[in-house]
């Protein structure tokens, strides 16, 4: 074999290296790096924690509590009115906080999701989508103003029925994700996936929705090393939007490489006889309170329902 | 010798993108023994665990595992999934592609689990296996916060856990530091003398050399073209140079420079006849 022979360039002395001098005292790559970190360490700890599974509705029977759970979202989405809805937030609140979830954990949930809920329902907020008594005026067009045959009206307002209905639609979204939140956040996930099995789910969601949490970790721990690789290459110093171009160029690469570690991930489950149904640990049998916890569930909608027809 | 675990026969592979993985390779394995399977990297030998363990499977030829040919089929229908999975152990190359649970603990528990073993077994299995490999103190720990040789022990008791009698580990020295490397080839050789049948993919001779009575070699071109002794393997020069697992090696000795065969981490003499 011939003796490899290095450039040049290879022995160039490092104080003066060609190129544009990078610019001094310049700290970059970390926040992308951070929340590659942070996601990742947050799904490797699952959802779930010792304190929740271990509180009164970590003791409810799985299948019970999911049960329980779901009647009480499907309630959230059969009452209407304001009052009953902001009853049952109330409700979910305070199982939440009795449970050992933090207000800051409540308040991350709530932010995420109802807030993009309501950049949705924003526009239905508006009199061109909904009619009625007028709010606040946003913008006065004038008369006579159209679209191709659609007239436009005078102003542009939000109106109150628009607000009513961006309210309920929000406080609705916001009861299911926290009952959601609820139920996960007091259930390991392979008990959880365990119990929606045994309550039918088909296997295939089931082997999906295990697979998805394994891989979801998987991803992020590539993305981080792949973020890093780059990092230790990197001379000068990028704004946060390039850094943020690089994520998006990457999202190939990343791809491919984390299908390869999912499925040596999936390899590893199978090598050691999973075959789709998850087992896990012993979960005692249904008891009393899990009957009760259900009844109340159900009991809890109906008066709802009741206080809302005829209240 | 004992009833075979493996008969390989004539087995061909291709990945999916359609470039060839293994050709014509066909040998047998016997229970207690030790083997090692040699290659340079891409001559098949992690696909070849692969097919084994009944992960994925052969486009010609067959695999015979305690006597039962793999199909997919085969190793999906009980009784034989489960015996087979029980019996079969995979220590991957990439320890945290098998290290997928929360923590530690659950991570023992998870094979036992899979295979239905009553919750007081799945108990006594894990404290077993965590003091075995003295990790008793990392038991509530997550996997993914562990050092390399602790991800190597957990892996490891997590199929220990399992009880198998075959285990087949995948460059299990890679990465590791001299001393859990010295660990573990102690382990292996206590999991022998359990009466544990051992397959290793590896191109590390020297640890090859200390864990394996016999050997069988792939060629670049994924063909079998080596089985008999491990020592035997060992000392054939030109075969380790044509299958690549040494190479030829540069010396500058008194100024002039000269090639003979390198065996890594294998220590050679320099003789007058070699400048």
């Amino acid at each position: 074999m011939k003796t490899p022979v290095l450039p040049e360039w290879f022995s160039q002395p490092v104080d003066n290296p060609p190129g544009p001098k990078p610019r001094e005292g310049r700290r970059f790559g970390l926040p992308i790096r951070k929340t590659l970190a942070e996601l990742a360490e947050a799904l490797a700890r699952e959802m779930s924690s010792p304190s929740q599974t271990n509180s009164w509705l970590g003791k409810i029977e799985p299948r019970a509590k999911i049960v329980g759970i779901l009647m009480l979202i499907f309630g959230a989405t059969l009452v209407h009115g304001l009052g009953a809805q902001m009853v049952l937030l109330g409700i979910t609140l305070a199982a939440a906080l009795s449970i050992g979830l933090s207000p800051r954990q409540l308040g991350r949930l709530w932010l995420g999701v109802p807030l993009f809920s309501l950049a949705i329902i924003l526009p239905s907020t508006l009199n061109l989508v909904t009619d009625g008594r007028t709010a606040l005026t946003l913008w006065h067009l004038g008369a006579g103003i159209h679209i191709g045959s659609w007239n436009l009206p005078e102003a542009i307002t939000i109106t109150a029925s628009g607000l009513l209905s961006a309210g309920r639609f929000l406080l609705r979204t916001t009861n299911c994700i926290t009952l959601a939140f609820l139920m996960v956040s007091s259930t390991d996930a392979p008990v959880l996936v365990n119990a929606f099995r045994r309550l039918g789910m088909p296997k295939a969601f089931g082997m999906i929705l295990t697979m998805t949490q394994r891989f979801l970790v998987v991803l992020l721990r590539a993305a981080e090393e792949i973020h890093l690789a780059k990092l230790s290459r990197s001379i000068g110093g990028s704004s946060l939007r390039s850094e943020q171009k690089w994520v998006g160029a990457g999202i190939a690469i990343l791809f491919r490489r984390s299908y390869r570690l999912g499925l040596e991930v999936n390899y590893a489950m199978v090598s050691r006889g999973y075959d789709g149904d998850l087992r896990v640990a012993s979960v005692p049998g249904l008891q009393i309170r899990d009957g009760l916890w259900v009844a109340a569930a159900g009991g809890l909608i109906a008066l709802l329902i009741v206080w809302e027809r005829f209240g | 010798m004992t009833e075979p675990i493996f008969e390989v026969r004539n087995i061909h592979y291709s990945y999916p993108d359609g470039s060839e993985g293994l050709s014509g390779v066909g040998f047998s394995i016997a229970g207690n023994e030790s083997v090692a399977i040699l290659g340079a990297n891409a001559s098949g030998k992690s696909t070849l665990l692969n097919l084994l363990d009944g992960l994925c499977f052969p486009n010609r030829g067959e695999i015979i595992a305690f006597g039962k040919v793999l199909t997919e089929e085969s190793v999906e229908t009980p009784p034989f999934s489960r015996q087979f999975r029980q019996q079969v152990g995979f220590l991957f190359q990439n320890s945290e592609a098998q290290l997928f649970n929360s923590t530690v603990e659950e991570e023992l528990a998870f094979g036992p689990l899979q295979l239905r073993l009553p919750a007081g077994e799945v108990e006594r299995r894990v404290n077993d296996a965590l003091r075995l490999l003295e990790i008793e103190n990392l038991r509530d720990r997550p996997p993914q916060k562990l050092s390399g040789g602790e991800k190597k022990k957990v892996a490891l008791a997590s199929i220990l856990a399992c009880a198998p009698r075959v285990i087949l580990l995948d460059e299990p020295s890679a990465g590791l530091d001299p001393r859990t490397q010295q660990w573990l080839i102690e382990f292996m050789a206590e999991l022998r003398h359990a009466g544990t049948t051992l397959i290793t993919a590896s191109h590390d001779l020297s640890f090859v050399a200390e864990t394996s009575e016999r050997a069988l070699i792939l060629s670049e071109d994924h063909r079998l073209v080596y089985n008999g002794p491990a020592g035997e393997a060992l000392s054939n020069l030109d075969l380790l140079l044509s299958a690549n697992l040494v190479h030829a090696h540069t010396h500058i000795h008194d100024g002039k420079p000269h090639l003979h065969p390198h065996l890594h981490e294998i220590w050679h003499e320099h003789h007058p006849h070699n400048k």
